[in-house]
């Protein structure tokens, strides 16, 4: 059970990681919209992860993406910090209500108006500290707060798609 | 002495986010460009390997603007041979091998990864130091500028186009002469900003922006851009112009990596007068 969790959680880091580095890296909406969807990978790390293994395994994930694309640091910063704020945010959002051991965060293991709202809150946290260091000046706080916001919103209907299309085939064949 | 160890047993996961971001932190800041692409010079050899893989397929798209392109510049090219022209004399044979000396030569080489939408933006070409490419050479596209090569594997060479806010290439109005400096602030890739034109000129929308020729690395009259707009900054004497790059970074796949013979011996000249001044 517990070695299924942790091949799965892999099997969903080369996954991620590649479908972001090989596909979405080369995809700029509107000429900047740049989706981040590998973010998704921290937001559903399993509940029982400890916060200081989290962020390593954010650190590394962002530092695999940032490699790819020539500019080192960036991708990591940002990705640390979400898993940071996910450490924060998890209890207060998902654990809150649900006692009784949620496994992997996803749209149907929790009630799926609070995971819309966490997953939406960390691409959120992610994209505004992803671009704000980027652009590094407050003159274009407004731009970057717009982009920010349209790349969340691309991102987060992305990742709604990916859990709709790859984890209810995985739910329906675990519940029978 | 126990409620500091309390304190940090308590707080150990905050006290390790500040540790990793610090190192991201370090890992942006350190990295300004030539120590960057030391780092990602292996990552470079795999992601050039894959780009090389998926600019085949890719390329294949473009094909038909680029033949365009390259019939048109082939068409201009064979203009200028030798047999295009009516030789009144022999001696023009003779003056091209005396007195010229070939000074720049090209090397073709076809852009593997290309990026123009970030503060700094590089590119990747499939030719490396096995192909005489070395660092410092500029690129140019059949359409004009592209920029300079910064690092070099065997195989393939980054560079930094002119979308890069480290970029500054010395050009000049075709019309009057006088030169200044080609930046770009970010935002459009078809867009740069042209500084230190004296306002003594004047100058009219649409003129036609060149290469110097006093930087050594690009020809003289390599086209960059045309006017699109501008404006006089207040008390400098100083033009801000706003230029329409000619080269489309959006759609580049032929470069052209352009060898200065004469580089080494123009180098070691400046080094020397540099030098004797102090």
């Amino acid at each position: 059970m517990n070695s299924q969790l942790i091949f799965r959680n892999i099997g969903r880091f080369l996954l991620l990681v590649l479908l972001q580095v090989l596909v979405f890296n080369n995809i700029y909406l509107g000429g900047y919209i740049n989706p981040c969807i590998y973010v998704l990978f921290i937001a559903m790390l399993p509940t029982t992860t400890g916060r200081i293994p989290m962020m390593l395994i954010a650190f590394a994930t962002g530092l695999c993406v940032d490699v790819s694309t020539n500019i080192l640091g960036f991708h990591t910063f940002a990705c640390t910090a979400v898993a940071f704020l996910r450490g924060i945010w998890l209890d207060k959002i998902i654990i809150r209500d649900n006692d009784d051991g949620v496994e992997t965060p996803s749209i149907f293991s929790v009630a799926y108006q609070q995971f819309l709202i966490y997953l939406f809150l960390l691409l959120f946290a992610f994209n505004i500290i992803y671009y704000t260091l980027l652009v590094f000046s407050f003159r274009e706080f407004f731009s970057v707060l717009f982009t920010a916001l349209l790349s969340t919103i691309v991102t987060w209907l992305l990742a709604i798609l990916y859990q709709t299309l790859l984890l209810r085939k995985m739910k329906n064949s675990s519940a029978q | 002495m126990e409620k500091l160890g309390e304190f940090i047993r308590k707080h150990s996961h905050v006290i390790a986010f500040i540790l990793l971001e610090v190192i991201a932190v370090l890992l942006i800041v350190q990295n300004t460009f030539y120590q960057r692409s030391r780092i990602v010079r292996v990552g470079n050899r795999v992601a050039g390997t894959w780009h090389k893989g998926v600019s085949t397929v890719t390329g294949y798209f473009g094909l038909k603007a680029e033949n365009e392109y390259l019939a048109a510049e082939n068409a201009a090219l064979r203009a200028q041979m030798a047999s295009s022209y009516i030789s009144y004399s022999d001696s023009v044979f003779q003056v091209n091998d005396t007195v010229y000396k070939q000074r720049y030569s090209y090397t073709d080489a076809q852009v593997i990864k290309n990026s123009y939408n970030q503060a700094k933006n590089y590119m990747m070409i499939n030719k490396g130091s096995a192909q005489g490419v070395k660092v410092d050479m500029a690129v140019i596209s059949p359409k004009g500028i592209v920029g300079v090569v910064v690092n070099c594997t065997k195989n393939f060479s980054t560079i930094m186009p002119v979308l890069h806010s480290d970029s500054r290439h010395s050009v000049k109005l075709k019309r009057t002469n006088s030169t200044g400096s080609l930046i770009w602030e970010g935002g459009d890739y078809r867009y740069a900003t042209l500084i230190d034109i004296p306002t003594t000129y004047p100058l009219y929308k649409n003129d036609t922006i060149v290469t110097s020729g006093l930087a050594n690395d690009f020809p003289e009259g390599i086209a960059v851009g045309y006017i699109e707009d501008f404006t006089s900054v207040q008390g400098s004497g100083f033009y801000n112009i706003r230029i329409r790059l000619a080269t489309d970074f959006n759609n580049l796949n032929h470069v052209y990596v352009v060898d200065n013979h004469f580089k080494a011996e123009q180098d070691s000249l400046m080094r020397i007068t540099e030098g004797g001044d102090e």
